[in-house]
């Protein structure tokens, strides 16, 4: 009995000095951690974007993100967007509510700015102004509307599909017809030198440039990546491109409407993207344009 | 075994060459044979490797009057764990750069057979500056290992060291796959094996 | 003519008194050479220097290793001389002549001697050769396939690129563009079984010609060499699992078509009867043919691959000491302590 008690008390007080240490390191830590991750997203969606440090983005280039609830009254559910809208010279937001057909129900302003709209406890906190109990609501997925000047330049879709292992997190980049504009890989845990080759360029890099049309019938084949595309895929990389000037062209036009090559040895992973991205497309074309045909009929001011 | 009588120096080199976690003792054999696909990875879990055994067993060799024998082994996942996490946190905040790099590898160490083995045979015995030369060793062994491994299964896989093309082709594609880990981690095996059989032929004409 | 090293080869009962090992073994690489003979009208002369590199190859990697491991040298058994035929037999037709050698030292010194040398290895070394090929230059290995010639012109092929010629294999053409686009390509369904029987049909150097490899395979069951079991179950469970399988419905699938295309009856009959690697008491011959008729069929059907029969015999290779301690024939002496 008192050896029982002895190991029971050893282990509680071990695992509560392990659960101490582990939770004032990122108590410490999570702000630095935060505010990187914050970086990090900037940074992947310049770079999606084609912008580098050299190549820097204009400044009439703004980025709006659009964040989607979904909200529950009892047994319904309807969907709660919240949008950013012009309000005067500057940004103001807006929560605007459909039923899962796509008809529009309600709208209501919220009190937030631009940057308390990108905390995650703000924005809860502001929408549980306008949405009183009993109604409910979860947080579903954001999106990022780049805009230049006056157009839409590109949509961008964080996102995360089940991978090998765990969760691949995904950034997305599509153009106004959904075609995609790049893939960015931000978070994964593969197995590396297998899986994990997702994130190389020459993966990655395969499903810029293909259609719409194109990403709805996409498949990963198991075939030996041809020399000449992995060299085109990489020519962003080398410093010095290998492929002569005209050849470009020709290249990327071969293998637009082709499948994605599958990773050697991690042929689960490249499947795993591929359909995570395909879904993401679908779906996400869908919405918005749902989205939008709401905004437009009942005239919202948005600011994307 | 008796707390050690080795100096700083055998107990560095001790893990490196005769107690070598990959070819000697054949420990930490996944990531021996899963990662060790390129040079850089072999470097990169080395460091990770490194770090968390030399935190650990610096940790358990402290403490190791208070753990009640019964239960060592949960009391060295959680210190593991948690140097393991600690690393995480305190690269994801503070050194972003590395972390974007290292971040996969370090998350893969809780569940290393090297470092909880090396507890038990050694830190839970000896004092606290022994265990750390003693998991300086280990980690180095361990780098050293994986790095070698990287270099066969790079260059005859892809024709590269370190990113960079060294070949000009990718010669035997064999070398990249998970089978090839296996047949490299033999074949280094076997010649550790070989130099133990001279060195001990030459100390005993001696 | 006996040396001591041939006690060492087999265990096996089909070593019968006045049968020596070398007997047996050049015996075998006689009922090897017809379908090569065939090959050479199907795909040109370069078939004949492939196999000749890979025998070559495996008899000079044979001396040398057994050299390197301080082993007695015994290239005259035979047993090199098979692997390297069998070798060259699953390797297609159109591939670079480097590549058998690869393929040679990987099958014998790395499969055969590392493992525990004749008589020890676990894995068919032939194949083991070809798995390392298959891994390493995926393209050559899949893609290297050449038209049979309808013209008797052996030199058709000899210093042409592989691409400007290559074609695809049936089980390739059956698996991504199904069963009309097989009739499209190789004729109607009569001439399939009829051109695929002889042996006129893209493949691997050896495998394409089920009637000369029944021949070798029905001769070596004649003397004894080799027992029906392996083969028969093989065969039959190919036929089975594809005909209960492999169509769109169940029981729908072709086991004839099945059993012609691939490498089933170079496999059942020469690969899978290896004494080394195979299992010597009957029920276990018996399960050991059906397990790999059964992931062959698995390969094929849900596997990335087309072919399977390769990956198949190196499957069940490892499970024969458990097959063999399975059905261990009774003891008739009384048991210990009794």
């Amino acid at each position: 009995m008192k050896q029982i008690i002895r190991i029971t008390v050893g282990l509680t007080v071990s695992c509560l000095i392990a659960a101490l240490v582990m939770g004032s390191v990122f108590v410490i830590t999570d702000k630095a951690k935060k505010h990187n991750e914050h970086v990090d997203v900037q940074e992947t969606v310049l770079g999606l974007l084609g912008y580098t440090k050299s190549h820097p983005a204009p400044s009439d280039l703004k980025l709006y993100s659009l964040y989607r609830y979904i909200l529950t009254d009892a047994d319904t559910s309807t969907l709660g967007y919240v949008l950013p809208v012009l309000k005067g010279d500057g940004v103001g937001y807006q929560l605007m509510v459909m039923d899962l057909d796509g008809q529009f129900i309600h709208q209501y302003p919220l009190d937030m700015t631009p940057e308390k709209a990108s905390e995650a406890a703000e924005r809860s906190s502001a929408l549980q102004e306008v949405v009183k109990p009993p109604k409910t609501f979860v947080y579903a997925d954001a999106t990022i509307v780049a805009k230049l000047g006056k157009k839409r330049l590109a949509y961008l879709l964080p996102g995360e599909f089940p991978g090998f292992k765990t969760f691949i997190h995904v950034m997305l980049a599509l153009d106004p017809s959904f075609e995609i504009l790049g893939l960015e890989i931000t978070e994964q845990e593969e197995d590396p030198g297998l899986g994990a080759e997702i994130k190389q360029d020459y993966f990655k890099n395969q499903f810029k440039g293909k259609s719409f049309e194109k990403v709805k019938d996409l498949h990963v084949v198991k075939e030996p990546l041809p020399d000449e595309y992995k060299a085109y895929l990489e020519s962003k990389k080398a410093k010095a491109s290998p492929i002569p000037e005209g050849e470009v062209e020709a290249i990327r036009s071969r293998y637009q409407d082709k499948d994605i090559y599958a990773l050697t040895g991690a042929t689960i992973s490249s499947k795993a993207v591929t359909d995570g991205v395909k879904n993401m497309v679908a779906k996400f074309a869908y919405r918005i344009n749902r989205l939008d045909t709401v905004i437009s009929s009942r005239h919202i001011p948005v600011a994307f | 075994m008796p707390a050690t009588t080795k100096t700083n120096f055998e107990l560095v080199s001790n893990g490196i060459l005769n107690e070598n976690p990959i070819f000697r003792l054949a420990l930490s054999m996944c990531p021996a044979v899963g990662i060790s696909t390129t040079v850089m990875n072999g470097i990169m879990l080395g460091i990770a490797v490194l770090f968390v055994q030399v935190f650990s067993s610096c940790t358990i060799a402290a403490i190791k009057n208070y753990i009640h024998p019964r239960i060592r082994i949960p009391t060295y996942t959680l210190t593991i764990a948690t140097w393991v996490t600690v690393i995480d946190l305190v690269l994801a905040a503070y050194m972003p750069a590395a972390y974007k790099e290292m971040g996969i590898f370090v998350k893969l160490i809780v569940a290393f057979a090297i470092i909880t083995m090396r507890l038990e045979t050694f830190a839970c015995k000896n004092s606290v500056p022994a265990s750390f030369w003693d998991g300086i060793g280990m980690g180095f062994g361990f780098m050293f290992g994986m790095v070698a491994l990287g270099f066969v299964r790079e260059l005859l896989g892809m024709g590269t060291i370190l990113g960079y093309d060294v070949l000009g082709f990718r010669p035997l594609l064999f070398f990249v796959l998970p089978a090839a880990g296996f047949f490299c981690v033999g074949i280094m095996m076997a010649m550790f094996n070989y130099m133990e059989i001279v060195y001990n032929r030459k100390r005993r004409a001696r | 003519m006996v040396g001591a090293p041939l006690l060492t080869v087999s265990v096996s009962p089909h070593v019968k008194s006045g049968e020596s090992v070398e007997k047996i073994m050049w015996t075998v690489v006689a009922c090897l050479l017809p379908p090569l003979i065939l090959s050479i009208f199907i795909f040109g002369i370069q078939t004949l220097i492939i196999t000749a590199i890979s025998v070559a190859s495996c008899v000079a990697a044979e001396a040398l290793s057994q050299r390197l491991l301080h082993r007695p040298i015994t290239i005259k058994d035979g047993s090199a001389a098979i692997t390297g035929l069998l070798l060259a037999y699953v390797i297609p037709p159109g591939v670079p002549y480097w590549i058998p050698i690869l393929g040679a030292v990987m099958a014998i010194y790395v499969a055969k001697h590392l493992l525990g040398g004749i008589g020890f290895n676990i894995f068919n070394p032939a194949l083991i050769g070809r798995a390392f090929l298959m891994a390493t230059f995926p393209v050559a290995m899949t893609s290297a396939w050449l038209p049979p010639i309808r013209d008797a012109a052996v030199f058709k092929y000899m210093g042409s690129g592989i691409d400007a010629v290559s074609t695809a294999t049936p089980l390739y053409v059956l698996k991504h563009y199904g069963a009309s686009a097989l009739m499209e390509k190789f004729g109607s369904m009569s001439t399939i079984y009829g051109d695929f029987f002889v042996g006129w049909r893209p493949g691997c150097i050896g495998e394409t010609s089920a009637l000369l490899l029944l021949i070798g395979g029905l001769f070596l069951m004649y003397k004894r060499y080799i027992t029906w079991h392996i083969p028969v179950s093989v065969i039959v469970s190919v036929a089975f699992f594809t005909w209960v399988f492999g169509g769109e419905r169940l029981f729908m699938g072709n086991p004839l078509l099945a059993i012609l295309s691939g490498g089933v009856f170079l496999g059942a009959f020469f690969m899978a009867t290896d004494y080394v690697t195979s299992p010597s008491q009957v029920p276990a011959k018996l399960i050991f043919g059906a397990g790999i008729g059964a992931l062959t069929v698995l390969i094929r059907l849900k596997g990335g691959y087309p072919e399977g029969v390769c990956y198949a015999i190196l499957l069940m290779n490892p499970l024969v000491p458990a097959l063999e301690g399975w059905f261990r024939p009774k003891r008739f002496a009384p048991q210990k302590g009794a």
